[in-house]
């Protein structure tokens, strides 16, 4: 289970990954926390369960990789190791995590070839939106990271069906690999909500529910049909749905199920989120 | 994209590899920055308001506000326009 002989095999996760949850754990009620963390253990489980040798991240950065000056929609880390973005303030343990530098040099080689051309580099340092998940999730810290970063700070951002065209294009690239691995999918972000901007301490249930209803009814299109302007509106970070859409396309035709729903918890001003979309 | 050298410039200060240049000789290196004198001057009085009014990226600017000794709290209350900045 878990080795890349087939995409229905590759354990595919998602949850949210906002930076309360480590910082301040204890704003949130107890039944949040305990359900959350609950939640990233059944997720972590399925992670163990595949014996995986590396996780493709489909992950989401805050300003540590990409600026104005440098944004593409679509960069894959190919280096043999992946620093940490140092975030004392959100209790995250700036670990360096190995890379997979044949794996995602395959990936990156794999996609070109199929008519995707993602950027790629040596040097990505990973922040919160791929460390807190990792911690959470208790990923070994000998497992590999390919982190693939969704540009959705920087617009104009990859669209919505161009995200789910990306993870299906992974799913096949992994499919192809020789190298043998057992791989893990993790997709990391918020749903929605807002950073820097007016109505950062609420969410909008209504998006997520409807979003992640989409999700689980493998109707994707209709996940794919919200204009940049209605994901504005839903708050900035809302944005990072993108990478949930990778995972969707990387795990079709398979649908996920719901480990953790809390529309809204108090105290970390978000709603708390997580998909699985098991092995076959 | 509205206010990407602005943006740009923040993040420059805050986290790129003018942050120790900006902390000791903040006029060169607003000097240097190629952006308008009234942005300069927001910038040099930290003027949070007048940045979110000329687009600077909320979470470029969130940044380049904690890294002025702003709280949080400070922050958002200064661009949900409560006059409080």
């Amino acid at each position: 289970m878990g080795k890349v002989d087939g995409r229905s095999a590759i354990p595919v996760v998602a949850s949210v990954h906002f930076p309360y949850m480590t910082a301040w754990p204890d704003r949130a009620a107890q039944d949040d926390r305990a359900r959350t963390l609950a939640g990233f253990e059944r997720l972590g489980q399925a992670l163990r369960a595949a014996r995986i040798d590396t996780i493709v991240a489909f992950t989401s950065e805050h300003i540590v990789n990409l600026q104005p000056r440098m944004a593409p929609p679509f960069v894959i880390g190919v280096g043999a190791s992946h620093e940490a973005f140092p975030e004392p303030h959100f209790n995250l343990d700036p670990i360096t995590r190995p890379g997979d530098p044949a794996l995602a040099q395959h990936l990156v080689r794999h996609l070109h070839q199929g008519g995707f051309d993602v950027a790629h580099s040596s040097q990505l340092r990973l922040d919160h939106g791929t460390t807190l998940p990792l911690a959470l999730l208790g990923v070994a810290s000998n497992v590999a990271v390919v982190p693939v970063i969704i540009n959705s700070i920087f617009a104009p951002l990859p669209t919505l069906p161009r995200c789910l065209a990306l993870g299906a294009a992974v799913a096949q690239a992994l499919e192809a690999s020789a190298l043998g691995r057992r791989v893990g999918i993790v997709a990391t972000g918020g749903i929605s909500h807002t950073v820097g901007a007016p109505g950062v301490e609420r969410n909008d249930p209504a998006f997520d529910s409807a979003f992640l209803a989409a999700l689980r009814e493998g109707d994707l299109n209709r996940a794919c049909s919200y204009s940049d302007e209605l994901l504005d509106a839903a708050g900035n970070g809302t944005h990072e749905i993108r990478n949930w859409l990778a995972a969707a396309g990387a795990a079709q035709p398979r649908r996920p199920v719901e480990i953790t729903a809390i529309p809204y918890a108090a105290g970390w001003d978000s709603g708390v989120h997580q998909l699985l979309w098991e092995p076959a | 994209m509205n206010g990407a050298a602005l943006t740009q410039f923040l993040i420059d200060i805050t986290r790129g590899d003018r942050k120790d240049a900006f902390a000791e000789t903040p006029d060169v290196v607003l000097a240097s920055s190629g952006l308008d004198e009234n942005l300069r001057a927001a910038i040099r009085e930290r003027n949070i308001g007048a940045l979110w009014e000329a687009h600077a990226h909320p979470m470029a600017l969130l940044y380049f506000a904690r890294a002025s000794g702003w709280s949080s709290e400070r922050y958002y209350r200064c661009i949900e326009g409560t006059g409080r900045c």
